[in-house]
């Protein structure tokens, strides 16, 4: 400690060695509950971490045997039937249709309301 | 890395220590206890895997942190209570002057503090932290300047200055422990 002289060098010292004495001195019931809380550290640290992939395997298996039991009892569904061209152009079109529909009301409506905004 | 027996002999040997020093800063045994039980497990935990030279101020480092923690927590909830338990006939009186300071001390408690070695931890207690801090780190526990730097967060020179200081209010304090 080279930032102190000596006097306090040894006032320290007197003051350090009794604070010292008394970590010997802890009662009973002290000395177990730390006791048991270092080995509980110690038991913590050596357990290794337990990697996270093995519950992703396990859950990917169960996942996969679950499909397997759904494919396997589920009841026989009649395939439909393939669409022909028109039905095909047509349902590619459905959103077009919708919005032609939605152009349509608007202007109606603009229609219906130009009276009453003129007037 | 050390290995758990090494850690097992670590924690053995800074143990009494860490508890004497969480004592002499929270003046309650469970709280003391539930302080350095705390630090054990973070440092196993964390810092485990860290050289075992490394772990003496990565200790105290955590003991440290804990230990404002519980000065914060103890601050927060004796405003609260404080608060709480307000005698509203008496609406004037500040209720944190109703409630007992860390340096109050019951009169059972006075009487235990009647060794010297309760009146020095009754002195370094009343030490502010950071002096507080510098005392224990630097004097008790005997880690050098850099290394006391690094339990307290702080530069080498903070550390000198702390340090000073609180040798300085010891001094004061206990003038029947001088030459």
């Amino acid at each position: 400690m080279t930032e102190q002289n000596q006097p306090e060098e040894d006032f320290v010292e007197r003051l350090t060695g009794t604070l010292r004495d008394g970590e010997h001195d802890l009662p009973p019931e002290v000395i177990e509950r730390l006791g048991a809380a270092r080995r509980a550290a110690v038991a913590a640290a050596d357990r290794p971490a337990k990697p996270v992939w093995p519950h992703f395997v396990g859950a990917g298996a169960l996942a996969s045997a679950a499909l397997v039991v759904v494919l396997m009892i589920q009841p026989e569904v009649a395939p439909l039937p393939p669409l022909d061209a028109a039905e095909l152009a047509a349902a590619q079109d459905a959103e077009l249709l919708e919005d032609l529909e939605f152009a349509a009301w608007m202007m109606a409506m603009e229609e219906a309301d130009e009276p009453s905004n003129s007037g | 890395m050390g290995t758990a027996a090494e850690l097992n002999e670590f924690l053995a040997s800074v143990e009494k220590r860490a508890y004497s020093m969480a004592m002499v800063a929270v003046k309650n045994q469970d709280d003391a206890l539930d302080i350095v039980q705390d630090v054990m497990m973070t440092l196993a935990k964390k810092y485990a895997g860290k050289p075992a030279s490394e772990w003496r101020p990565l200790f105290y480092r955590i003991l440290r942190n804990r230990i404002t923690d519980f000065h914060r927590g103890s601050s927060v909830r004796r405003r609260l209570f404080g608060w709480l338990s307000q005698d509203r006939e008496h609406p004037d009186e500040d209720p944190l002057e109703q409630v007992p300071g860390m340096e109050q001390l019951n009169p059972d408690r006075q009487l235990e503090m009647d060794g010297a070695r309760d009146k020095i931890a009754e002195a370094v207690g009343e030490l502010p932290e950071r002096q507080q801090q510098a005392f224990m780190l630097r004097a008790w526990e005997g880690l050098d300047v850099k290394a006391t730097a690094r339990a307290m967060g702080c530069g080498e020179g903070s550390v000198k200055t702390h340090y000073s200081r609180a040798v300085h209010a010891l001094r004061s304090a206990l003038e029947e422990y001088h030459d």
